[in-house]
């Protein structure tokens, strides 16, 4: 994720918001981070037509909070916070949904054990595919963490911004939830 | 932040470099479709207009905005909850009590008349107690007084067990207290039905014991004058019979 593309983007929002200009500021977000918040709302998700879905949820979501928005926290753990929120929401209101999803991916990640060993060549792409699955069937309050932090590469110190706990706490359940993606997927 | 924490991350994070790059590579390949920016923005306009349309008409009165206006509005929405609340006390006791609300204040008055003339009732015997037979004998009331000036009035119907009932009339009753019985009963005390009303040389039932029960409940036991004993539950703040049962003739509840 290019972050330092980003930050112009930033400075412009800030600016139109500041300014009053949330439609500007709308515009200018939606074209920053479209590709990032379908990323995480798809991963989140596991169903990339309901992801796209929620990631407009969350340019809505912060349209309509842009005039409470005060720059204790920079535009993108902002946005992460909000994207957080409504991915959360998403999963209460489909909960059926996702059940039947879930059960869907843990066919796939049996497939995916029972595929023989890949060729060297093709080992990151295996990997991805076990990670992605694995994912899915982790407590999403850890798969957001994962995400956020390997992911979308957010400091630690905006993860624990967003959760509104410590710094050492993200540390521990960051540990803890590397430890429990790696017990799903070595079965 | 112990050195030991962290430490501790950066050791799990390289015991676990391939899951951390494979994280790293998930949403590399994941795009927003063409016209993801489109859509986002015809719905916040949409959105927008939507709310302009319910909440417009608050931008052409801003005086709605303004403090003291604020401040009076949450004042009278408080104010209505305040004085709402001896209301809901009155649902939350009727619930309890399993009556009507409206009936809250009858049911107290009976559950205290009935603890107030608790051994007199017992003593309710076929010698001395006045009755009176209405409606061609189907039902009878019987009307024992008691030494503080109340009243039981115990209504036994031969063909309608809903009608049987023991209700006090305090000494100094309100006409709602007679309302609890059936309309019925209320006018034979009333004495507009009294043409209806006959004397018959003995009355009709003797209680041979009585006790309290969990949940406030009564059980009686009565004879009748066929000789025949039974239980009878009651349910002191309506005084309706709930249940009667045969049972010995003994005067041990």
């Amino acid at each position: 994720m290019n972050w330092e593309t980003l930050r112009s983007h930033d400075e412009r929002i800030q600016r139109d918001m500041a300014a009053g200009n949330f439609r500007a500021a709308l515009e200018t977000l939606a074209q920053g981070y479209q590709h990032v918040m379908v990323g995480f709302c798809t991963n989140m998700l596991g169903d990339p037509d309901q992801a796209e879905e929620v990631a407009q949820e969350v340019f809505l979501a912060a349209y309509s909070a842009m005039p409470k928005y005060r720059q204790r926290a920079s535009v993108r753990t902002w946005l992460f916070a909000i994207a957080r929120k409504q991915c959360l929401k998403a999963f209460r209101n489909w909960r059926r949904r996702r059940d039947l999803q879930r059960e869907r991916q843990d066919v796939i990640a049996e497939e995916v054990h029972r595929v023989p060993p890949p060729p060297p060549g093709e080992e990151i792409e295996s990997r991805v595919v076990l990670v992605r699955n694995g994912l899915q069937r982790l407590d999403k309050a850890e798969r957001a963490l994962l995400l956020m932090r390997y992911d979308a590469g957010l400091p630690i110190a905006d993860i624990a911004h967003i959760l509104g706990i410590s710094i050492a706490s993200v540390r521990r359940r960051l540990g803890r939830a590397l430890q429990h993606i790696r017990e799903i997927i070595d079965g | 932040m112990t050195q030991h924490e962290h430490d501790d991350l950066e050791r799990q994070e390289e015991a676990h470099r391939d899951l951390t790059e494979a994280l790293g590579e998930l949403s590399q390949d994941l795009r927003a479709s063409p016209g993801f920016v489109t859509r986002v923005m015809a719905h916040a306009d949409q959105r927008r207009r939507l709310q302009q349309g319910w909440l417009g008409w608050v931008s052409t009165l801003p005086w709605l905005l303004t403090g003291p206006v604020r401040f009076a509005v949450a004042a009278i929405l408080m104010l209505a909850v305040l004085g709402a609340v001896p209301q809901y006390l009155n649902w939350i006791n009727a619930y309890r009590m399993d009556v009507p609300s409206n009936t809250l204040q009858q049911a107290k008055l009976q559950e205290q008349l009935w603890e107030k003339n608790f051994n007199c009732a017992t003593q309710l015997d076929r010698h001395s107690s006045n009755y009176a037979v209405i409606n061609g004998e189907q039902v009878v009331v019987v009307a024992w007084a008691c030494p503080s000036g109340d009243v039981l009035v115990s209504l036994e119907s031969t063909t309608d067990d809903v009608l049987r009932r023991s209700v006090w009339i305090p000494l100094n009753a309100q006409p709602l207290t007679v309302g609890l019985l059936p309309n019925l009963v209320e006018t034979a005390f009333a004495g507009e039905g009294l043409h209806l009303a006959k004397r018959r040389g003995a009355p009709m039932v003797t209680v041979l014991c009585q006790r309290w029960l969990p949940k406030r409940l009564i059980v009686r036991r009565i004879q009748l004058e066929n000789g025949g004993c039974f239980d009878e539950l009651i349910n002191p703040r309506t005084g309706k019979v709930i249940q009667r049962r045969k049972a010995p003739c003994s005067r041990k509840c």
